[in-house]
Parts: C-alpha cells; sequence; structure tokens
C-alpha cells in the first residue's frame, strides 16, 4: 500500500495558493480586534472608490468663490432695490410737479384760493390723483397732455 | 496646526481639492468605519453611514473653521450620522433607538461578518442593553481607547460625566454578563 500513488481527484482553483496569502492578509487586516466585527475582504480597498465617485470636485464651487458669488448677489441685490426705490420716488416728485402745474393752470385764482387749506405736499397731489396709475400719467405727459385736458376726471 | 491649516485649505482650493479628499479618505476610513460599525452594528448600514460621513464632509469643509481637530470634526459627523441612522430606522419600525439596536445584535450569531467567539458576543449583547449614550461611552473607551477629552469634544459632554457614564456602563455589563454565567 506504502507506494501506491493515491489520487485525489480534488482541484483547487488555478493560482489559489499564491492567492493564499494576500487573501489571509486580507482577511486578518478586516478583522477589528476584540469587538469580533469583520467587513468584507477589500472593503476598504474599494470603498474608498465609491465615496469618490459621489464626489464631483468640478460641479462644487470652492467655498470661498460660493461665498463671494452669494455676497455679490446680495450687494448688487441691495443696490437694485435702492435704484428702484430711488427711481419711484423721483417719479412721483416728477409726477407731483406735474399734478401741481395741471391743477394751478386749470383752476381759476378764486378757486385755488377756496382750497388755500389744501396742502401743496407730494403725498397729497399723489393721493388725490391716484386713481391714474404712474406709467398713464407718465405717458401722458410724453404726449404734452394733462389728466384735466383728457378729462381723466370726469366720474368725480 | 499650522500643518492642519495647511491641509485644510488644500481641500478647500479647487486644484489641490481632489488629491487633499483622497488623502482625507485614505487616512481615516478605517478609523471612521469601525466607529461607525459598533453603533449601527450591521455592515450595510455602516457602510451607508460611512459613504453619507464622507460626502457630508466634503460638502462641508468650508463651514469647518479649524479650531479643532479633522478628525475630531469627523468623527462628530460620524457620530450625528449613525445616530440619526438609528433613529431613522427605528422610528420606522415604531420602536426606541435601544430596541433596534438590540434586535440587530440578536442578529449577530448569524451575521457573516461577525467572527467573535462567544464571550464577544455576550459582550456585544451586554453593550446592547446599555442607553444610547453609555453605549458610545463604552465603544469609545473600551475598543477604541479614546481620551476623555477627545471623547468630551466629539460628545460635547465634560470629562465628568463621560467617566462616570463609562463607569456606570462597565458595571451594568459585568452584572449582565455575571448574570448570564451563574
Amino acid at each position: 500500500m506504502g507506494g501506491i500513488y493515491k489520487e485525489s481527484h480534488f482541484r483547487v482553483p488555478e493560482s489559489y495558493f499564491n492567492d493564499f496569502n494576500q487573501k489571509i492578509a486580507q482577511k486578518i487586516d478586516s478583522i477589528e480586534p476584540n469587538s469580533g466585527f469583520r467587513t468584507p475582504a477589500d472593503y476598504f480597498q474599494k470603498i474608498e472608490n465609491r465615496i469618490l465617485d459621489q464626489v464631483d470636485y468640478y460641479k462644487e464651487a470652492p467655498p470661498f468663490y460660493s461665498n463671494y458669488i452669494w455676497k455679490a448677489m446680495a450687494v448688487a441685490s441691495v443696490v437694485v432695490l435702492f435704484l428702484v426705490n430711488e427711481k419711484t420716488a423721483l417719479d412721483q416728485n416728477e409726477l407731483a410737479d406735474f399734478f401741481m402745474e395741471d391743477y394751478l393752470m386749470v383752476n381759476t385764482t378764486y378757486e385755488i384760493a377756496e382750497h388755500s387749506d389744501y396742502s401743496f405736499e407730494v403725498g397729497n397731489f399723489i393721493e388725490n390723483y391716484e386713481s391714474i396709475a404712474i406709467d398713464d400719467a407718465m405717458e401722458i405727459r410724453l404726449y404734452g397732455e394733462t389728466p384735466t385736458n383728457l378729462n381723466l376726471f370726469d366720474d368725480e | 496646526m499650522e500643518q492642519q491649516n495647511q491641509f485644510i485649505k488644500a481641500l478647500k482650493f479647487p486644484e489641490t481639492q481632489e488629491f487633499a479628499f483622497k488623502k482625507l479618505l485614505a487616512d481615516y476610513k478605517e478609523r471612521l468605519y469601525w466607529h461607525i460599525r459598533k453603533i449601527v452594528i450591521e455592515h450595510d448600514d455602516a457602510d451607508d453611514v460611512l459613504q453619507n460621513t464622507f460626502i457630508k464632509v466634503f460638502e462641508n469643509i468650508d463651514k469647518f473653521k479649524g479650531n479643532s481637530n479633522i478628525y475630531t470634526w469627523m468623527y462628530k459627523i460620524a457620530t450625528n450620522e449613525s445616530l440619526n441612522f438609528l433613529g431613522k430606522k427605528s422610528k420606522q419600525l415604531g420602536i426606541s433607538n435601544e430596541e433596534w439596536i438590540e434586535k440587530q445584535t440578536a442578529k449577530l450569531e448569524s451575521d457573516v461578518y461577525f467572527d467573535g467567539d462567544e464571550m464577544q458576543l455576550k459582550l456585544q449583547k451586554a453593550i446592547a442593553t446599555l442607553p444610547e449614550k453609555q453605549r458610545l461611552v463604552f465603544n469609545m473607551r473600551y475598543f477604541e481607547e479614546m481620551k476623555y477629552e477627545k471623547m468630551s469634544e466629539i460628545l460635547d459632554t465634560s470629562v465628568g460625566g463621560l467617566k462616570a457614564s463609562y463607569h456606570h456602563a462597565v458595571k451594568k455589563i459585568k452584572n449582565k454578563i455575571n448574570g448570564w454565567y451563574i
């Protein structure tokens, strides 16, 4: 019996023994001492790429840059709001002058004297003429007309 | 500290961001993974939380002022992400975080990614019965051997409070394990 060659017919995958040391090393690395928890083999090699795939360096604006953009947009918004407000205030003053002129032209001295308690202030004129939209009034003025000429107060 | 500041700048600057983030990932992925894993127990859950943690680190790096160590900051994010994860999972099932952990730990015997012997399994089961804060403190002190000062920064708790938590945790675990063997 001693000299008989015994073949087992068991096979191992190709290069199994070459890879064995590496596999054991990976398995040892994947176990945390004391806790008993372990990870799949190669987990730490693979997870790095999976996380990197989810990070887009180029779409992500650099922090300084993004902060700068937001700050610039905020400043620009404030400036635009200021200009718009100033423009509206200018429009209103201009219209008030226009309405006062119209009022003085249309009313006789007697009528104006009757309204002596009337305060010639921008706010009052705007209030009295508020039935006319600012844009319409500006257009009327552009064509050299006045609210009274156009009988815009006929209903009153 | 100066070296860390340079590294933080590299993480924020577009030209060096990719290289710096790869280094961050290479240096800290394993330490953070094991910290997360002991909180959430299952490998797949730890995998999800680890990815979320690094994505959050990347997205929020500009908010990191460099007052503390970057590792402490990342540890804090990992801890919060893990606890949020537990919160979501337990809410879905209508149970407490502690009950969820006990359920997960009960599955460890059949978990292919748990190689612990009988004693390690019992230890995990005993840890699972602790209140959340004590469980965190015990894991960080016992397994990770973290200093109380560092733990204090991460968990926003005083060193005295942490020592008391650890003391109570050890006592409870001993009693639990002794009870199982008597």
